[in-house]
């Protein structure tokens, strides 16, 4: 295991521990990322869904938000939609998504968004749905997102 | 075709909370993209659209109208559908399918912005470019979350192919590697079509509402106002009817709306499925005037009404109820609606304030009937098939929990039980499945409820693939599921999946058909069980 790679995990473990540590409230404890404005659309029992938010990151480090997932989808992933040259516009599943240092990372409707399928139960607007999101350096942040229908 | 008046009828109908769901999705966010977006796509475009010449780019109109591309496909009730059964209307077309997380939800929220700004009148017409998985069956679960002005139409791999290319409308399957199966490439665009037919302007994926909601304006201004005939062609002779009926919703709802009273209740309706002949559990949120949902100390009363507002039975006091853990307080009104089709709840609370809600009212049909003793059956368990567990249930990694108790032994024990007749293999609609993947969820919520699965066919298991009786188009209903009515032909074809819920006293307290919503049966089981009603 590389050195890098190994500091990457301890800062994912020091997430881990700070997140739970700070799950009666109170933003995520990772070092300069914060995630905010979580939501998702309703959708019944075993549908798809799209999860979007904002990435703010005000520490002076280049990060990555390099994978997703959640306890109530059967998958989560990171999702991209584009236009084509011939018009037609789709989505892709894509690895990773760049969040510089001192920027703000929009994930919206046609554009970057987590692609959810097979959610354990309806979401109804009001209700929510947890996401894990781990960042190649801030680690894991664990989010909340709210079901809005806008 | 028992509520076929669902999709028929008028704009007065005040949305209900599956409309709600997708309803209103501005995209405020999509600024920058969208310049961005309509930049590429407006030079991406111009030339290949066999559907139209270049649109103005300041406002998307055209000079020139033409007659719109044809569109001939089945609508959502199964029925033959054409573009100019919607003449009069102004329409709205797009393509998309109905497995689209992210661009057709972003399209059908701009839509719904645009028509609430426009007012009365406007029709969409959802055209699925996914063959492979959007049937009627499909395209009618998924309209069950919009408005009632969409219809929702779906064809063969060549009659879609041969539709869109006339709208210059181009799709691709895109494997996305997920278990999750395909995504679909599209051109995501939005196209108007005037109260003549003919194609009026087309606004690129990223247009936001309100050029949509101007040019819809622009169309309502210069043609008659139009009258609220129904949104799909109706295949009997009741379109007339429905007509009337929703002229007459319309002219109760304007003098009676919700919004016009200081201090009025808004209303919404969760249950996925409300059954004429009841009684039948009505689930609803109920909010202020602001929208802020009550808290459920206030008590509301519920009355049935015919569109001309006369009341169709005694008011009901609603019960309210907030299932463990959750945050939001639902009303349940357990009325009798005498007949199906459309109705109205009007709702009033302690305090004074008023409310209403349309409901479409299903028919029961042959189904197990709700407030009678479910058919005393014994549905086979596990170790009635001596373990092998393909016998029970089709499911890959199928959750055993579900296969260990019999609907007779749950009533044996005065248990509550929750039957859901679905197959993970056997899909006759889009929507099975699903129905298993929620009953896993409230297994692990309600510990002293018997959650059970049925197979609904007939199979046989002689290698681990288990191999049905007979043809997936017309399957072969088990005795079990038959017991519980489901041989019915008041609908086309046999509608999966289906859940019952009943009580301690084997009583059928909700069930449910196609989209079943876990809220609804987390609600029932709190009601049932006493845990997580208010005052109660």
């Amino acid at each position: 295991m590389s050195s890098r790679r190994a500091a990457v995990l301890v800062s994912a473990l020091i997430g881990v521990v700070l997140a739970l540590g700070a799950c009666s409230g109170g933003p995520p404890a990772a070092i300069g990322i914060s995630v905010s404005g979580v939501w998702v659309r309703p959708a019944p029992a075993g549908g798809e869904t799209a999860a979007y938010f904002t990435v703010t990151n005000a520490g002076g480090k280049d990060d990555t938000l390099v994978g997703v997932s959640s306890p109530d989808a059967q998958t989560a992933g990171l999702h991209k939609t584009s236009t084509d040259a011939s018009g037609m516009t789709g989505m892709a599943p894509t690895d990773s998504i760049a969040i510089p240092a001192g920027s703000i990372v929009e994930l919206k409707a046609g554009g970057y968004h987590v692609m959810l399928t097979g959610v354990v139960r309806e979401l109804v607007i009001g209700g929510s749905i947890n996401l894990v999101l781990t960042f190649e350096h801030a680690g894991v942040v664990r989010a909340t997102a709210e079901v809005k229908g806008g | 075709m028992a509520d076929a008046p669902s999709q028929a009828t008028g704009q007065a109908k005040p949305m209900d909370r599956r409309a709600a769901l997708f309803g209103g999705v501005l995209l405020a966010g999509l600024g920058v993209l969208a310049v961005w977006l309509l930049a590429a796509v407006f030079m991406a475009r111009t030339g290949t659209a066999a559907a139209s010449p270049t649109p103005n780019p300041s406002d998307f109109t055209y000079a020139d109208a033409k007659a719109a591309p044809p569109l001939q496909l089945t609508d959502q009730n199964g029925s033959p559908f054409a573009l100019t059964s919607l003449q009069g209307h102004p329409v709205l077309v797009f393509f998309g399918y109905t497995h689209c997380p992210d661009v057709c939800p972003a399209t059908v929220g701009i839509v719904n912005q645009a028509v609430a700004d426009a007012g009365v009148g406007p029709r969409a017409v959802f055209v699925s470019i996914d063959p492979e998985r959007d049937n009627a069956a499909a395209m009618k679960s998924y309209l069950k979350y919009l408005p009632p002005f969409y219809t929702g139409l779906s064809g063969t791999p060549d009659e879609i192919r041969q539709n869109a290319q006339g709208w210059g409308v181009k799709y691709a399957k895109v494997e996305t590697g997920s278990v999750g199966g395909y995504a679909m490439a599209h051109t995501a665009d939005l196209y108007l079509v005037d109260a003549q037919g003919r194609l009026r302007a087309h606004f690129p994926f990223g247009t936001q509402a309100g050029p949509v909601a101007a040019a819809l304006k622009a169309l309502l201004a210069e043609t008659p106002a139009p009258s609220d005939a129904p949104a799909t062609a109706t295949p009997s002779g009741s379109a007339a009817a429905s007509a009337a009926a929703s002229a007459a919703a319309t002219a109760a709802s304007s003098t009676q709306a919700p919004s016009a009273v200081p201090g009025a209740l808004k209303a919404a309706v969760v249950s996925s499925a409300v059954w004429a002949g009841g009684p039948d559990p009505v689930i609803l949120t109920v909010g202020d005037s602001t929208g802020r949902l009550l808290d459920g100390t206030v008590p509301v009363d519920v009355t049935v009404t015919g569109a001309g507002g006369a009341a169709a039975g005694p008011a009901v006091r609603a019960v309210a109820v907030q299932p463990w853990g959750e945050t939001v307080e639902y009303y349940v009104a357990t009325v009798t609606i005498p007949s199906p089709g459309e109705w109205q709840l009007v709702l009033q609370s302690a305090d004074g304030r008023t409310g209403l809600v349309a409901v479409d009212a299903l028919d029961q049909g042959t189904s197990a009937p709700l407030g009678a003793v479910a058919p005393d059956i014994h549905t086979p368990t596990l170790a009635d098939v001596g373990g092998v567990v393909r016998a029970v249930t089709t499911q890959p990694n199928p959750d055993l929990r579900l296969s260990q108790t019999s609907t007779s032994d749950a009533r044996a024990a005065g248990k509550p039980y929750v039957v859901v007749i679905d197959s993970a293999r056997f899909k006759v609609s889009p929507l099975c499945g699903r129905a298993l993947v929620m009953v896993r969820y409230l297994l692990d919520r309600w510990p002293d409820v018997v959650f059970i699965h049925l197979e609904p066919f007939e199979y046989q298991v002689i290698t681990e693939e288990p191999v049905l009786s007979g043809d997936i188009k017309n399957p072969p209903l088990n005795q079990w599921a038959r017991a519980f009515g489901l041989g019915d032909t008041v609908w086309p074809g046999v509608k999966m999946p289906w859940a019952f819920v009943v009580d301690g006293q084997g009583v059928v307290r909700a069930k449910y058909e196609g989209i079943i919503g876990s809220t609804d049966v987390d609600v029932m089981i709190s009601l049932i069980t006493g845990n997580g009603v208010i005052g109660g």
